[in-house]
């Protein structure tokens, strides 16, 4: 019997990344193909063929099929989608220019607010009302909604979203909304807010739906293609999507709710920092992913964490997502001195084009990855395995503008852009940990992305985290994600239970109910994707606060049995831990408010069981890894040298120590003094703080 | 002299550390001060800071200067706060001590009214006294005469709730008990009160444990020597930006509303003075202080809240500045005792932040003519400043009884806010001003969960935005109505009913807030501004509609294209586009040909534009009672204990108006005479 494989890919803005698993062995194989992004299924499928030519695995032979795209985040971020129009409550007409108010920038006077996805032209106020309970205030009259649709069509619209107010208590009023002007308007894209996620505040609602709306169109017509084309190429395999929520979903449902994979790339990566890393028996991890543009972190605390709002460009995207978070500069980053001579690096960044100075692009200004290139750290011939060959001279000369100004030597300026950079990332990072109750120095970094891994060692010794990993393909550690992602989808909704610890019962027995709905919810779901699982779960959990105070503590009850009186002492136990691992301590006998129930219907997928590098470690003197070359750097004020190996000769039981640089095709690993590394079973580099 | 000027010499300080170390430092800091942001904002209980964001947090030196501010959450104007009188209120402090205060008198005006409950930590690093955290909240209740506190109609301080002055609420790490009983038993909602307390008390711990951590890593005396880098290089940065501005005085005059008082709107007089790299603020001739919670108690200092505009500009400038307290030291203030901007401690103040607003404009007026006015400005500086929003941040409180629970509740429904005023280089923000551009509104959906309510609309005022080559920014247009009896409704803040934002360069002035009941009925009535409170029948419907912002520049220099825009989304009607900026639209499109004939037609028959447009309520006012003759009272009455100069002003304004009906000029007025007639009046009382 021929083997069979499993596909992931990552489709992103430069290259599309392939991670392709031999389900029998293990075996993984990588590849990147440049990104086709007018047409961006070539791209695919070129690299499927490749699979085929140089590995001589059929097309055929791939039996689970798992892509990320990068289109609908785009779409978003550049404005390119959907003529969408509006249909929202009378009363409510600038809900999208309104938001909630707070300005970008609270002490700038030139500062805008964002542009709204639907401009009010595109905006028809429906007469109808629904109140909190639930209860019909005034009926809606389909006629004037199938009028106000033509009038949007007339203006040109493609997509229609409509939000009615507490339409996630009461969706009747949207549903026969929505059903009118489908039956009208047969061609339109039209999404209502309770379908896409029946969420309390209205604003957060219809952006969730309008960017839903925004950027279906785009969105079906690219998925619709890719099956058919990938069909052609020969694979069988049903097309799977990521979501932002770390899971997989069919083609076909992504075609529904195209906003859901806003975040799936960043997330893919997180997923595949949880697999990696617990490979290596490592369960509590900070996944560092530092690219051109940005540098994002996620918490992985046993489990990924995940928020129920995510920012994207302008906006914040109140849905489940793995919980990514930017703490600012990538490889692009530029350094400058302000007005007073003090050094400053970003937010401005080079991107890719044209890139840090070195690039030899037209970038006259110094980036970070300049700083690299000048120190040493980075071998101008290696770059993207030597097929973008840097220029040290024009790192130099950019950084010497800088360097003239604060008066310090070029390496000096090089090193001082690094812990700047450093710096910001620690007034991110260290804020943001906190608040989700993580003490740092519990925590191993795991450095993937371009520039993770040449980063990652610094940020650990400034910000105190102990061990730092890098796995052996940084580069596509998002498509590994994507093949060992389950099968996932959140369900939500809001009641605003006040649960007081005197009289529970009423309450219990709501909540209960709830639940029971929100688990055949959750299972229908995954009947209807009809993806091979191992095992299907549906995991629960509830925003809760104090009564009385605004925001809610997501709290997992999946181990409590609403049907039973001790699930009242059970769920104060919960909500206390939780929100003192938060706050610092808990408020005993306070009642709680329970806004939102969730489930998450979960369908593990089968996870492949990944080779290890040889059979057994490397010990004794075999295992000290003999230096190849040695190169000088600049770092902490002065020239050192520092070993230099290539990743490939890395295998299990190899150790090294600080100062060393790594290199393989897709990065530079960059380990300073002070940090003892090792190489085990899995490839993955282990660098520890020595005490 | 129409040439930009020379940036004057800057007395530079040498660092101690280095412009390397600075910054790395002061990103630390941020993270720090921003963490305890996070903290509160999560933690806390109380309705308004829970979507509203009203708090702060900082950490301070020990002389009382903050050092870092966040600039991601929180409140946008304490930068500048004042923390050395709080400070000094203890010589000694120890580990664990926690000093709390609401009460302006004893801590110099770092509070400045009492629902803001301020608490400040010393941090300790070895033993020895490193720097203070700070804290504050806005509390929904400390107790007064009306639910929420603060009522314009509160006539002295001791109307507006309990008055803490500085006090150790913790020592030593506990907590003061009889001290703390004795507030909560004196405010409303004690248990959200404790609640907050404890919230900020966990921000300020999370600092210290960063601030360990960071001391650590740099070493104190490195870190100290930071410190002092931090808020020189504020400084620096600061009287750079200054150096740029033309040097000259640059005037500018306001007014406070009183309705409901029975006195003339209240004058605030601001003169800016350019000196080099400095900066002085004169509010010499500014009214009396008031009978009425509009007064801002700044004890005559540079108040974060009279700098407020200033630190704006420096920052559009520049932003790339440091946020702390460096930036204002090239600021210094006159501010007369006993007028509305330094007044008795006494005086009631729950709704200053209504002054703050109109100052912060009155900055930005004498500033626009600074920078973007005869002289010419390098460009570095020109373009940033904007004509006046809708100068108020209004907050409607609802109290009523639960009808499930029966117990009082008080909760905000929205706070309110207009348009911005157009900038020099773009239109004016819609629904969204600078003075509350910190804040965030409430959903609806939310307040309808938490109470018997209906918000029927929340939307873009239906009013055309302020004419201008670039337009203002359109207020909001607001309707609710509440089912259950007793419910009250006060609103606080509500400014611009009676003077409309101004515009600027020929830009045409804001529009004036409403309030409605029963609007769109045949029973609507025109309410004026709710001067303290409403009592609202059960199923009667409010609609509160705010101004929209002041325009800039000729409004027949608008791109055509922006024009039709606007009339596409509904903003301005076809007709409005043809009166007030000269553009013909024929069927949806630009009559190119037509526009330029009837622009060219408007631009030759009408007056020259003026400098600012105040709107003809105003111009009317200052025909009646000119400056000159306000100027030349307000000397006089300077002659009365501050308390009393608002009764003479008002008998003083009804002896005008009176003459005026009598058919008497007002240009024949002299005031020394028409005062000594009111006196005379009140002397004949007394004999009669």
């Amino acid at each position: 019997m021929q083997a069979s494989y499993r596909l992931g890919i990552d489709i992103g803005g430069t290259f599309t990344d392939f991670c392709l698993l031999e389900e029998a062995s293990g075996r993984t194989l990588i590849a990147k193909v440049p990104s086709t992004p007018a047409h961006p299924s070539e791209a695919v499928v070129r690299g499927i063929l490749q699979f085929t030519e140089r590995h001589g695995v059929p097309a055929q032979a791939v039996n689970y099929f798992v892509h990320g795209t990068t289109i609908g985040v785009n779409t978003l971020l550049e404005r390119k989608g959907a003529r969408t129009g509006l249909l929202i409550t009378r009363g409510f007409r600038d809900i999208l220019s309104l938001g909630r108010s707070r300005l970008p920038d609270i002490f700038d006077l030139l500062v805008e607010k964002p542009q709204p996805l639907v401009p009010r032209r595109m905006v028809r106020e429906i007469t109808e009302r629904v109140a909190f309970s639930g209860e019909v205030v005034k009926p809606l009259d389909s006629a004037e909604v199938v009028q106000a649709a033509r009038e949007l069509v007339a203006e040109g619209a493609e997509a229609i979203t409509i939000t009615f107010l507490h339409s996630y208590r009461n969706p009747a009023h949207e549903q026969a909304a929505k059903n009118a002007v489908s039956e009208a308007f047969p061609k339109v894209y039209v999404c209502i807010s309770s379908e896409i996620w029946p969420q309390i505040r209205e604003y957060e609602r219809t952006l969730v739906s309008a960017v839903n709306a925004y950027i279906g169109n785009k969105m079906r017509s690219y998925f619709v293609a890719l099956q058919s084309e990938v069909g052609q190429a020969g694979v069988g395999a049903t097309l799977l999507s990521t979501k932002s929520n770390g899971g997989v979903m069919t083609a076909r449902s992504a075609r529904d709710t195209p906003v859901e994979t806003l975040s799936s790339g960043p997330a893919s990566g997180a997923i595949g920092a949880h697999y990696v890393g617990a490979l290596s028996g490592f369960k509590r991890l900070i996944p560092l992913d530092m690219g051109g543009t940005s540098t994002e972190v996620a918490v992985i605390d046993g489990d990924i964490r995940y928020t129920n709002q995510c920012h994207i460009g302008d906006f914040d995207i109140a849905l489940p997502a793995v919980d990514l978070s930017s703490i600012g500069a990538g490889g692009g980053s530029i350094a400058w001195t302000d007005k007073a001579g003090v050094l400053k690096v970003g937010p401005e960044s080079s991107g890719s084009d044209p890139g840090p100075a070195c690039y030899n692009r037209g970038g006259k200004r110094p980036a970070i990855t300049d700083a690299y290139v000048t120190m040493g750290i980075i071998d101008p011939e290696k770059f993207l395995g030597g097929e973008l060959p840097l220029r040290p001279d024009l790192a130099r000369e950019a950084i010497g503008t800088v360097a003239t100004k604060l008066g310090m030597g070029v390496e000096e300026t090089a090193e001082a852009i690094l812990r700047v950079a450093t710096s910001n990332m620690y007034s991110e990072l260290v804020p943001l940990m906190a608040r989700k109750g993580v003490d740092i120095t519990e925590f191993a970094l795991l450095c993937y992305g371009g520039a993770g891994a040449t980063h990652g060692f610094l940020l650990a010794r400034e910000v105190g985290i102990p061990t730092v990993l890098v796995p052996p393909s940084p580069g596509t550690l998002c498509a590994l994600g994507s093949l060992v992602a389950d099968v996932k989808s959140d369900f939500i909704r809001s009641e605003n239970i006040v649960l007081d610890g005197a009289a529970p019962g009423k309450a219990l027995a709501q909540i209960n109910a709830a639940f029971d709905e929100l688990r055949c919810e959750a299972l229908g779901w995954l009947d209807r994707e009809k993806i091979r699982v191992a095992e299907r779960v549906v995991a629960r959990s509830a925003d809760i606060r104090y009564a009385g105070q605004s925001f809610e503590v997501t709290v997992d009850v999946s181990g409590i049995d609403f049907g039973r009186a001790e699930a009242a002492p059970q769920l104060f136990r919960e909500f206390a831990r939780a929100y003192a691992a938060i706050y610092g301590q808990a408020h005993e006998g306070a009642p709680l408010e329970l806004i939102n129930l969730r489930a998450t219907a979960i369908g593990v997928t089968q996870k492949p069981t990944m080779r290890k590098v040889r059979e057994a470690a490397l010990s004794g003197s075999a295992a000290v890894l003999p230096v190849a070359r040695r190169r000088e750097i600049y770092l902490d004020g002065g020239r050192m040298e520092a070993a230099v190996y290539e990743r490939s000769a890395l295998t299990w039981g190899h150790t090294f120590k600080g100062p060393a640089i790594v290199e393989q095709y897709d990065t530079t690993a960059f380990v300073p003094p002070g940090f003892d590394c090792r190489v085990d079973e899995y490839a993955m580099i282990i660098g520890e703080l020595a005490k | 002299m129409n040439q930009p000027t020379a940036p004057a010499a800057i007395a530079t300080r040498e660092l101690h550390t280095d412009k390397v170390f600075v910054e790395i430092l002061n990103n630390r800091l941020n993270g720090i001060v921003s963490e305890m942001g996070h903290i509160i904002h999560k933690a806390s209980f109380t309705p308004f800071i829970k979507e509203a964001w009203d708090f702060g947090e900082a950490l301070v030196t020990r002389d009382g200067e903050i050092f870092s501010y966040p600039r991601d959450i929180g409140v946008a104007f304490m930068v500048a706060a004042m923390m050395e009188d709080a400070i000094k209120a203890f010589d000694h402090y120890e580990p664990g001590d926690i000093v709390m205060a609401n009460d302006p008198s004893t801590t110099g005006g770092l509070c400045t009214h009492l629902p803001d409950i301020h608490l400040l930590k010393p941090y300790f690093n070895n033993g020895k006294l490193v720097c203070f955290t700070w804290t504050f909240i806005h509390s929904s209740d400390v107790g007064g005469m009306v639910p929420g506190s603060i009522a314009l109609s509160a006539k002295d301080i001791f109307q507006e709730g309990i008055r803490i002055p500085a006090v150790k609420i913790y020592k030593a790490g506990k907590v003061n008990e009889e001290v703390m009983q004795t507030f909560l038993a004196n405010c409303r909602i004690p248990y959200h009160n404790r609640g907050d307390l404890e919230a900020m008390v966990s921000a300020m711990r999370a600092a210290e444990k960063r601030l360990d951590d960071t001391i650590a890593k740099y070493g104190l005396e490195r870190f100290e020597d930071g410190i002092e880098d931090l808020l020189s290089y504020g400084e620096q940065c600061a009287r750079q930006v200054i150096a740029q501005i033309p040097p000259g005085r640059y005037e500018m005059v306001d007014y406070m509303e009183l309705d409901g008082l029975d006195l003339p709107p209240a004058r605030i007089k601001l003169a800016i003075e350019v000196e080099g790299d400095g900066l002085h603020m004169d509010f010499t001739g500014s009214d009396p202080q008031l009978p009425a919670a509009l007064n801002l108690p700044t004890f005559g200092k540079n108040h974060h809240f009279i700098n407020a505009g200033v630190f704006n500009f420096i920052y559009a400038v520049d932003n790339a500045i440091p946020i702390n307290r460096g930036i204002l030291r090239p600021v210094r203030v006159t501010i007369p005792q006993g007028t509305l901007v330094n007044p008795e401690p006494t005086a009631a103040i729950g709704v200053r932040f209504a002054t703050v607003v109109r100052i912060m404009e009155m900055v930005f007026g004498a500033l626009s003519q600074a920078a973007d006015g005869a002289i010419k400005a390098p460009a570095s500086v020109t373009g940033r400043v904007p004509a006046a929003g809708a100068g108020m941040l209004g907050v409607t409180l609802l109290s009523l009884i639960d009808p499930t629970t029966g117990e009082l509740k008080v909760n905000v429904v929205q706070p309110l806010w207009g348009g911005s005023g157009a900038r020099p280089v773009k239109d004016g923000i819609d629904g969204a001003d600078f003075a509350a551009g910190y804040l965030r509104n409430i959903p609806a959906e939310t307040s309808e969960a938490e109470m018997p309510m209906l918000v029927e609309r929340y939307q873009l005022s239906p009013h055309a935005p302020a004419p201008g080559k670039w337009r203002g920014g359109v207020g909001i247009d607001m309707q609710f109505q509440v089912f259950t009896p007793s419910a009250i409704l006060t609103a606080r803040g509500m400014e611009r009913y009676q003077f409309r934002p101004w515009g600027r360069k020929g830009g045409h002035a804001g529009t004036l807030g409403e309030t409605f009941l029963e609007p769109g009925t045949s029973a609507e009535r025109s309410i004026g501004k709710i001067v303290s409170h409403l009592e609202l029948q059960p199923y009667q419907v409010v609609r509160i509609i705010t101004p929209n912002g002041g325009g800039y520049g000729d409004p027949l220099e608008r791109d055509p294209q922006l024009v039709l825009r606007d009339v596409e989304d509904g903003f301005v009607d076809v007709e409005g586009a043809a009166r007030d900026y000269g553009v013909r639209i024929e069927s949806g499109a630009v009559d190119a040909a037509g526009t330029s004939a009837l622009r060219r037609k408007m631009a030759a028959n009408r007056p020259a534009a003026s400098e600012f447009s105040y709107g003809a309520e105003r111009e009317q006012f200052e025909a009646a009672f000119p400056n000159a003759l306000q100027d030349e009272l307000e000397r006089l009455l300077r002659q009365y204990p501050a308390v009393q100069r608002q009764f003479w002003k008002g008998r003083f304004w009804r002896a005008l108006l009176a003459h005026v009906e009598k058919g008497g000029k007002v240009a024949d007025v002299r005031a020394d005479k028409v005062l000594a007639q009111c006196r005379d009046a009140l002397a004949r009382r007394k004999a009669a």
